[in-house]
């Protein structure tokens, strides 16, 4: 019995291989330098039982969609058609000889398993290697290893207990590369050809089109266009504060403040026409209170929290991230489940940590005194537990930045595990001659999980003296005092995840990848954080320079690794704002200085059209994210069966077509917004 | 009594032409409309706000306090500008005796009235009797009919308001589809004022809020909730064609912006502060109607002149066949001969049964 195991990266073949070969492993080289071939033995589950075993890879997709040759150049057809081109999926030149190993491999196996990752893009793989299998050895069985993490006995128990591949998951992907690939090509023709005599700027540039792009620039501008649209308010509000026991409180009026200057002062001397410099309490309230501890993580609050409290941006998170699991470190860290099941092993997981000098006595008390089950999210992928550690790693063994990554992932799963962190607080209500003011104040009691998670803060107030209901306490100052609104503040990168995630742009897994192809596309650009009302206008930079050759453009819209997961998902933060100064001992990081704290301004292009699609002012615009959400829903439609790939390719494209028509119709909106912004 | 502070509160004072104007032009600007009737509104003395660090050690300094308030320049520039200026149209016909005014608003009966400008149409004693204006405090026990001729959310900054009508817009341009555009920031509540005194404007009310499909056509009396509701500030018009701002001394239900402008309302027990209504739930009855006249477009209008107050956009309404720009305001001379307190009374209303209350 022979058995070919394919995985979607060179490094997990070794990391799968060494662990079911139990250290006895061949290697083979192959023709691509990437990738080796390696030979054990191993027991499978009948029928397939004791197997020689060739456990190989490939190098992400192998195939490519892409038009039929007479159609690829910029002017070989009206853009337009390329809505209906006939497509052809092949393998890509650079894959030739990982199709190749795959195919002759197959020819003695009995079976092959697939060990791609477990997500819609690795189905989608899956299928590919399965095709090319089929074309060296039809009669070879196929089987899916479900797992999601490189952990030994995990591995072990995926081999033991394989699916069978999902065609559907592989469909949704086929239904989103040839959409993409249809709506990219079109519109980054469009334009690119219809514009480029705008502005000379735009002579050669390429403006690429992306689903997904358009719609994430369309944040970065309506946030730049607030700022910029913002112009300062007065407003004031009286402010009481009264001193007991030697204490200073300041009370905040219960109306909040006011745009009318008339009307906090008639409501002040009202309250000073009562006669009283007096407050009476009203009441004085404690409450207990708590500090929830984070939910599990998800790939998305991975990517938030890592620009936030580690200063780095998402992608690099997310690269870092995917290279942590690979060398099998934590779980699979693209997942949108953020809770974990009951039947998981938490405090094995747990007891993994207590080695480490930072947090390994907090991991140690958890362990032994028991820990409590983590909160529940909503949501659940069923392919992937929340992101994990699977096995403790300290530096030097990984760089430091790894390192960090790997901190927070360690703190936040121990964090998840821990109690809430308790309180008290305390509500005082004080009544002037019928204005309300109130003050609170809170106690931490037991900061629980806030001692392995420095990243959020929750400190007591200045203790409150003892107010007696019913107490008239003299005032000491009474005063109206005078604000200014401040701007909103440009978009940050985890502001701008968030809001993509909520409005279903992209999925967890591909919104690091967005924001990075609208920067390199030069449509925004990150600044140092503070700007304020620095930027009157947009960024004036180069657009990047066409290429002679085909004029696919920017098809870009989740290629490669893409995947094809779309849930809008609107998670309320709690107040868990993020300090950034680690434990005693631990590496200090810099706060504010890194990536993930820069603010994204629009380039000139960018702001131009986002505008010039504005004007044209379609039902749903290319720059809001509705298109996008909708064939995102089709998507997750596809995987579950409700419709076929064919169907959703077909609406899908009559959806933009009828888009593509109208801009197509009104192209002079956008060529006069690019002019008002780069020929200036 | 006459202390010092009195005194100084009934002094008349000085306007510039430009802020005559400008009291003028507040309808015109905004709605485009000239409703009948001089639009005079009872003056609210400017106070100087005490420094804003200043505390206050005693009541009994108070009244000292507030004795420096007056004629500060930069507040009068917040306040529309205020001066009694006389009526120059008296009510022309005399449809209804008071008495059954006040019957028909009670009953919400006629809805002939409710509709129309009470100003000129109906003739009667339940006006706001002379004078408060120049005190510093007074209770009427009324009842009084007005009309509400305007009203403003003072509660939330006027880019808030803006970005409110413009999202609830797009929303509904999109197939009634709403975009998050904000999410809310870690650890921090909106429009909380941090530790100096700013306010972080903008940022993170979106995703709490509800809002209702916008449409401007609605039928009915009210329109959805546009701006959200704080605290209002309104103009409110008696039968003389009075104006007298009125502030919400505790919060009512209905008074938004957003309310039909031209709705009937019936104030009794209510207080008067330097010629300011104070409202409260139990001293205001809310009749309904409105003008038609002076709501066509009025969300329009209201964008428009929420713009110009934050200077984002300079230019006037274009006027229309309708409503042909004012001319120009005159100054209402009261420098000679009607610089005495009946100055507002011409021989026409000798007869009418007054209610001084």
């Amino acid at each position: 019995m022979k058995i070919l195991c394919v995985a979607e990266k060179p490094s997990i073949a070794k990391t799968v291989a060494n662990i079911l070969g139990g250290g006895r492993v061949t290697i083979r080289n192959t023709d691509s330098p990437f990738i080796k071939n390696y030979d054990f033995t191993y027991r499978f589950p009948q029928p397939w039982g004791e197997a020689d075993v060739t456990m190989t890879s490939v190098v992400g997709h192998i195939t490519a969609a892409d038009f039929t040759p007479e159609v690829r150049q910029w002017h070989s057809c009206a853009p337009a058609q390329l809505f209906h081109s006939q497509v052809v999926v092949e393998v890509a030149d650079d894959k030739k000889n990982v199709a190749r190993n795959i195919k002759s491999e197959s020819r003695w196996a009995q079976g092959l398993m697939i060990w791609t990752d477990c997500d819609r893009e690795g189905e989608h793989i899956g299928m590919e290697v399965c095709r090319i299998a089929k074309e060296g050895n039809p009669r070879i069985i196929v089987k899916r290893a479900q797992f999601s993490n490189l952990e030994r006995d995990h591995i072990r128990r995926a081999a033991q207990h394989p699916r069978e591949i999902d065609e559907r998951l592989s469909d949704a992907v086929d239904a989103r590369i040839e959409i993409d690939l249809r709506l990219g090509a079109a519109f980054t023709r469009f334009q690119t050809l219809s514009l480029k005599d705008s502005a000379r700027k735009l002579e050669n540039a390429l403006i690429s089109y992306g689903s997904c792009q358009f719609p994430t620039l369309g944040f970065i501008v309506d946030r730049f266009k607030r700022v910029q649209n913002f112009r300062p308010e007065h407003f004031w509000y009286i402010k009481v504060s009264v001193n007991k026991d030697g204490i200073d409180v300041h009370f905040n009026w219960k109306r909040g403040h006011m745009f009318d200057r008339m009307a906090v002062t008639l409501l002040y001397e009202r309250c000073m026409d009562s006669g009283s410099g007096e407050g009476r309490i009203v009441s004085m309230i404690r409450k207990p209170t708590s500090k929830w501890r984070p939910l599990p993580l998800t790939t998305v609050e991975l990517q938030r929290r890592g620009a936030l409290f580690l200063g780095m941006s998402s992608k690099k998170v997310m690269d870092i991230a995917e290279s942590l699991y690979t060398k099998g470190f934590i779980s699979y860290p693209r997942t949108e489940t953020d809770q974990f099941s009951d039947s998981m092993d938490l405090v094995t997981l747990i007891r993994k940590q207590t080695v480490d000098n930072n947090w390994g006595d907090f991991a140690q008390n958890l362990a032994n005194s028991g820990i409590r089950h983590p909160r529940k999210g909503k949501h659940d992928d069923h392919a992937h537990p929340p992101i994990h550690p699977v096995a403790h790693v300290s530096p030097p063994a990984v760089d430091l930045d790894h390192h960090k990554v790997y901190t927070l992932i360690a703190r936040h799963f121990l964090a998840c595990c821990s109690e809430d962190a308790k309180g008290e607080t305390t509500e005082v209500v004080l009544d002037w001659a019928g204005e309300r003011f109130s003050t609170t104040g809170l106690r931490v009691i037991e900061r629980n999980y806030l001692d392995v998670y420095p990243y959020d803060r929750w400190t007591s107030s200045q203790p409150l003296p003892d107010f007696v209901q019913g107490e008239l306490v003299p005032l000491k100052r009474a005063t109206i005092e005078e604000g200014i609104t401040s701007a909103p503040s440009y978009l940050t990168e985890p502001e701008l995840i968030q809001l993509m995630d909520a409005n279903g742009i992209g999925t967890d897994a591909t919104i690091a990848d967005h924001i990075e192809t609208i920067l390199k596309r030069q449509y925004a650009v990150k600044v140092p954080k503070g700007a304020n009302g620095r930027f009157q206008q947009p960024i004036d930079i180069d657009p990047p320079k066409r290429g002679g050759g085909t004029g696919r453009g920017g098809a870009a819209g989740g290629r490669g690794r893409g995947r094809g997961r779309g849930r809008g998902r609107g998670r309320g933060g709690r107040g868990d704002r993020g300090g950034h100064d680690s434990e005693a001992g631990g590496n200090k990081q810099k706060g504010g200085g890194g990536d993930g704290q820069k603010e994204l301004i629009p380039s000139t292009l960018g702001a131009a059209l986002v505008e010039g699609y504005d004007e044209i002012g379609f039902d749903k615009s290319l720059t809001k994210p509705f298109l996008r959400k909708d064939m995102e829903a089709m998507m997750k439609d596809i995987c579950e069966g409700r419709k076929t790939r064919q169907q959703v390719v077909r609406e899908s494209i009559a959806m933009y077509e009828e888009v593509f028509q109208r801009a197509n119709g009104q192209v002079q909106l956008l060529r006069q917004a690019c002019r008002r912004y780069l020929d200036r | 009594m006459t202390t010092p502070y009195h005194r100084a509160a009934t002094e008349p004072q000085q306007l510039s032409p430009a802020l005559v104007t400008q009291l003028q032009y507040l309808f015109y600007e905004k709605y485009g409309i000239r409703p009948s009737g001089t639009y005079w509104i009872t003056p609210v003395y400017s106070t100087k706000l005490p420094s804003a660090k200043r505390s206050i050690a005693a009541p009994a300094l108070l009244y000292g306090r507030l004795e420096q308030f007056f004629l500060d320049d930069d507040l009068r520039r917040t306040i529309p500008p205020l001066q009694p200026q006389g009526v120059d149209q008296t009510p022309k016909s005399v449809n209804l005796p008071p008495t059954r005014l006040q019957y028909y608003y009670q009953n919400n009966g006629d809805d002939t009235i409710r509709e129309q400008d009470l100003v000129g149409c109906v003739r009667g004693s339940n006006f706001v009797p002379d004078g408060v204006a120049t005190m510093r405090s007074t209770t009427i026990t009324g009842p009084v009919t007005f009309q509400i001729a305007e009203v403003q959310e003072i509660g939330l900054s006027k880019s808030e308001q803006l970005r409110k009508i413009e999202e609830a817009i797009s929303e509904s341009g999109d197939s009634g589809r709403k975009v998050v555009r904000d999410v809310p920031t870690e650890g921090e509540h909106a429009e909380e004022i941090d530790g100096n005194g700013r306010v972080q404007n903008g940022t993170a009310m979106a995703t709490r809020l509800q809002f209702h499909t916008f449409n401007d056509a609605q039928p009915g009396n009210r329109r959805s909730p546009i701006v959200g509701k704080k605290f209002c500030k309104v103009l409110l018009q008696d039968l003389l064609g009075r104006c007298y701002w009125a502030l919400e001394s505790k919060p009512i239900n209905d008074l938004e912006v957003g309310l039909k402008l031209g709705t009937k309302v019936t104030l009794s027990n209510f207080t008067v502060w330097r010629g300011v209504i104070m409202l409260k739930p139990t001293s205001i009855v809310i009749h309904g109607g409105g003008i038609d006249e002076w709501n066509t477009d009025f969300t329009i209008k209201l964008m428009c002149w929420l713009k110009r107050q934050i200077g984002l956009e300079k230019s006037e309404p274009p006027p229309t066949p309708l409503n042909p720009p004012p001319a120009p305001p005159e100054i209402i001379g009261n420098d000679d001969e009607d610089d005495d307190d009946d100055y507002y009374f011409d021989d026409d209303l000798d007869d009418l049964d007054f209610e001084i209350l």
